[in-house]
């Protein structure tokens, strides 16, 4: 037996080792790449800035940086889901926050979020460059700062022929099967699109759509992803319609291998659209309040809202400026549904909508 | 004898333990001390959060949703699904394993690899891999369209489940069966042979026997994982199959309905816990002391042609289920965006740095990925050993009953566990929010039953007599186990050392609500690609899905090689 040892020792201390050392080169590299030069114009060690955003939120390096120049900090990302789960997030950290500065909260959001405390007021130097009409959909309250819109609609393959013009076609049975959308409870668009139909068809009417949508066969998904890459006949799905945004089309553009002339997807706007907007607030008990709220500003400044399309594909809320020319397959101009709502609402929305397609 | 080659033939008595036995306490006490705060206290926090939002548990709430029979059909249709699934899982992977174990082919080690890669591929990647095989314009398709044969929907049925479960789990089968069957002592089925026992009746009575507690394990696991299972029941599912752990995600992800999803998950935490309770117990009655000699102690001889026939039908099913799949990935990679060419396009596109605070570098996710992933392994073979000698020493209905608990990080609904852990490590000396060593800790979490599934699959079958003889000739506790217990379960442990690295390179539940861009795995790299329109992101997520499944595999190909005398062999 003595005699085995060493054996089983080194095995052991191999298995160790290995495991260690992968531990090690992902732990020294990252000891060694904060190891630059250093730089002469900071003179105090910069400050965190921490920014819970949704999943979808992005920006040019150069602009971050410059504006880590600009305040001397250092910005820290949390990509934290979508609208609905950075809320989450901020409530179950109540008072505790995990960041400084929260973007994504969305107009069918908010409210739960404003209720439970986790945003304190601040007011950009550019908050009255935002429209309005924008404005109102937080209330115009000085807790919130929207920073773009988007739109959800149908996206259409137009290899299917010709798409449905009203939502009460897609109840027909010529639209039987053709449709995936996404489940309302755990998906952004997927909720707006329920708001968009109980705008156009009214309380007490909704019900009856959605049911007939459900004998039709609509396909119910639990994110866009799902949606749009297994269902969506484009990408190999059965299902020529998607529930997806009025700038897919112009991201499909975008984002083809080949140059194209025109997008593989086409937009359908059978109804005047729920307009989602995203706004940025400060979170309560934030240990740098003032730069959170520099960084707001940063985000309405004319350089930060020009790149919204092209780098989140959704639209600035500072009007009148210079946008890429293939951004024009967004459909710029959407009739907006006008439709006012509680977070009870929003709630019991979902739990009919659920009981609706459950049967 | 164990592994040293010995002859000491075991008489098949029941295992049963003498006065004086090993004991359990000490096994398990580190194993409470880690398991307490990083996994009961932060569960119990967030269950009592909706239970109980005001302070007191709210009896009508409960009642309201425990009388809702929605939620009971459900409960019916993921157990039921889920041992269909299981029972698939074995018809598939039992005559696999026997190949595996028994038969020498070239490419066996490469072959073994391959089927365990489908572990760490995204839900969603799957999907997108069965929809091009079995979807309506899929190969499937066209193939009966040559043959002039009509169309058929798999999608959106529960065969797309029951496949897609398949190909996931048939390597825990594979694996865990396959390394105590290509051990076993020859001698006692060449004995069973000798005293007219047929071909059957020795596979009856003999070999099934002796790999039962190894069944037993691989069942428990791949029960498990289809009951809980969520990503791929959902996009390859339909209407009417929802699984419980989608219908807790939808409540709990509203947050205004979390009582509902606390009352649900304690449902299915305590029906997983009770099923796999009532598994450990029926297991220990049947399990019996075996003896194992080294594979290559065994004399090598032809294979026969009913073997070969065998290995030939293994072969087809495995490509069919596994191979294809894989392969319309890899071939999706290579070919999106190329008009009917192939091209790298994609590969390079996701290393160019586009200028963009989202883009995430593949290598240094695949860095990070690896990282955690040795890091989880380590805790899960420490934490699983540790779990698994504790149980196997300890007898009555106390330990089957911990042995179901022990199994509960699997049971647990991911977004439950994820909310809990942001409650609950958010302030003082355990606020770990941003720190990596949480993703670390929650990897190491999912994967430890992994080890111990593993673990106990062998100790379950060593004789007792053997650590009593050690302890009487003077061997320490700790001598005692390493010379009699660890070389034994030597090899189990790297088997489920290598499902632990694999789990945790795969893991994105969890990860998502722990990431930060920093740190970012590939897995999260995917999804983020997956989160946008556009055949480039589409292209670019399939290649590094691909560079996902190369690394798996030659991690898996890495990790078998660590060899302890001559029974690390597999």
């Amino acid at each position: 037996m003595p005699a085995r040892r060493p054996t089983l020792t080194r095995s052991l201390a191999l298995l160790a080792a290995a495991l260690l050392a992968a531990l090690a080169v992902a732990c020294g590299d990252e000891a060694e790449t904060p190891e630059e030069p250093p730089e002469p114009p900071a003179p105090a060690d910069p400050t965190t800035l921490t920014v819970i955003t949704h999943d979808s939120f992005d920006v040019s390096d150069g602009l971050i940086e410059q504006f880590e120049q600009e305040h001397n900090a250092k910005v820290e990302l949390i990509a934290g889901g979508d609208a609905n789960e950075v809320v989450n997030r901020a409530i179950l950290n109540a008072g505790n926050p995990e960041g400084d500065v929260l973007f994504g909260v969305d107009n069918l959001s908010f409210q739960r979020a404003v209720r439970a405390g986790v945003f304190r007021e601040y007011e950009s130097a550019r908050r009255s460059d935002i429209p309005a009409d924008v404005r109102a959909q937080f209330g115009d309250s000085l807790l919130l700062t929207p920073i773009d819109y988007g739109y959800v609609n149908l996206n259409f393959d137009p290899a299917a022929g010709e798409p449905p013009s009203t939502l009460e076609e897609l109840t027909e049975r010529q639209w039987r099967g053709k449709l995936v959308v996404e489940d309302p409870a755990t998906s952004s668009p997927g909720l707006q699109f329920l708001a968009t139909t109980i705008a156009y068809f009214g309380e007490g009417r909704w019900q009856q759509f959605w049911h007939d949508l459900h004998e039709n066969e609509v396909r119910v998904e639990l994110g866009w992803s799902d949606a749009y890459y297994t269902h969506f006949s484009v990408y190999g799905g059965d299902r020529p319609l998607v529930v997806s945004y009025t700038s897919s089309p112009a991201a499909e553009f975008f984002f083809s291998e080949e140059p194209l002339t025109e997008p593989p997807t086409r937009n359908v706007i059978p109804s005047p659209l729920f307009r989602q907007v995203e706004a940025a607030a400060v979170l309560e008990g934030s240990e740098h309040p003032d730069l959170a709220g520099k960084f707001i500003d940063f985000m309405l400044s004319d350089a930060f809202q020009a790149q919204i399309p092209e780098t989140m594909f959704v639209y600035p809320v500072i009007p009148g400026l210079d946008l890429p020319e293939w951004w024009s397959w967004a459909e710029v101009d959407v009739e907006t549904a006008s439709i006012e709502f509680t977070a009870e609402d929003v709630d019991r929305w979902i739990r009919e909508w659920t009981e609706i397609m459950r049967r | 004898m164990i592994g040293a080659g010995g002859v000491t033939p075991s008489p098949p008595t029941p295992v049963g333990r003498a006065a004086g036995a090993p004991r359990a306490g000490p096994w398990a006490l580190p194993v409470l001390v880690v398991l307490l705060p990083l996994l009961l206290w932060p569960l119990a926090t967030i269950l009592w959060r909706g239970l109980a939002p005001e302070g007191v548990p709210d009896a009508a709430a409960i009642a309201d949703v425990l009388g809702d029979g929605y939620y009971w059909d459900r409960l019916v249709f993921t157990t039921a699904q889920a041992a269909a699934s299981t029972a698939v899982a074995l018809l598939v992977g039992l005559p696999s394993a026997y190949v595996f174990a028994h038969i020498r082919f070239p490419g066996r080690a490469v072959a073994r690899a391959l089927v365990t890669v489908p572990f760490v591929l995204p839900t969603l990647v799957v999907a997108l891999a069965f929809q091009q095989l079995a979807g309506p314009d899929g190969l499937l398709n066209s193939a009966l369209a040559w043959f002039g044969l009509g169309r058929v929907e798999v999608v959106g049925t529960i065969w797309a489940i029951l496949a897609a479960h398949v190909f996931y789990n048939v390597s825990i089968v594979i694996r865990l069966v396959a390394g105590v069957w290509a051990n076993l002592d020859p001698r006692t089925e060449e004995a069973a042979r000798l005293l007219g026992a047929g071909r059957w009746a020795t596979l009856r009575e003999v070999t099934l026997p002796a790999l039962a507690p190894a069944i037993a394990s691989a069942a428990a696991l791949v029960f498990v994982f289809s009951f809980t299972s969520f990503g791929v029941v959902l996009v390859l599912g339909g209407p009417g199959l929802d699984t419980l752990e989608v219908v807790i995600y939808r409540l709990a992800i509203r947050l205004v309905e979390l009582p509902a999803a606390a009352v649900l998950s304690t449902v299915q935490i305590a029906t997983t816990v009770a099923v796999l309770g009532a598994y450990s117990l029926l297991q220990r009655r049947t399990a019996r002391p075996l003896t194992q000699r080294s594979e290559r102690s065994r004399a090598l001889r032809d294979t026969s042609w009913a073997e070969r026939g065998l290995a030939l039908g293994v072969a087809v099913v495995l490509a069919l289920l596994i191979v294809a799949p894989l392969a319309a990935l890899v071939h999706g990679a290579f070919t999106i965006g190329a008009s009917g060419g192939v091209t790298a396009a994609n590969f390079t596109r996701a290393f160019e740095d586009p200028g963009r605070l989202s883009f995430v570098e593949p290598l240094n996710a695949m860095r990070w990925s690896v990282t955690f992933a040795g890091g989880a392994a380590l805790i899960a073979v420490v934490l699983g050993t540790l779990a698994a000698t504790a149980i196997a020493r300890s007898r009555g209905r106390l330990a089957a009953l911990a042995d179901g608990l022990l199994m509960a990080p699997l049971a647990v609904p991911a977004v439950v566990l994820g909310f809990g852990f942001l409650i609950t490590f958010n302030s003082g000396v355990t606020d770990l929010r941003g720190s990596p060593w949480l993703i670390v800790i929650a990897h190491a979490l999912i994967a430890y039953p992994f080890v111990l599934r593993a673990a106990l699959a062998v100790l379950r079958t060593l004789d007792p007599r053997l650590p009593e003889a050690a302890r009487v000739l003077g061997a320490s506790p700790l001598a005692a186990w390493r010379y009699v217990e660890l070389p034994l379960a030597w090899r189990a442990l790297l088997v489920g050392a290598g499902f632990a690295f694999v789990v945790s390179l795969g893991e994105f539940g969890a990860t998502a609500v722990l990431q930060r861009r920093e740190f970012a795995t590939l897995p999260v790299a995917i999804y983020t690609s997956l989160g946008r329109p556009g055949l480039a992101n589409l292209g670019q997520a399939l290649a590094m899905a691909t560079i996902l499944m190369t690394v798996t595999a030659a991690a898996l190909l890495l990790i078998e090689r660590v060899r302890y005398r001559d029974i690390g062999e597999f």
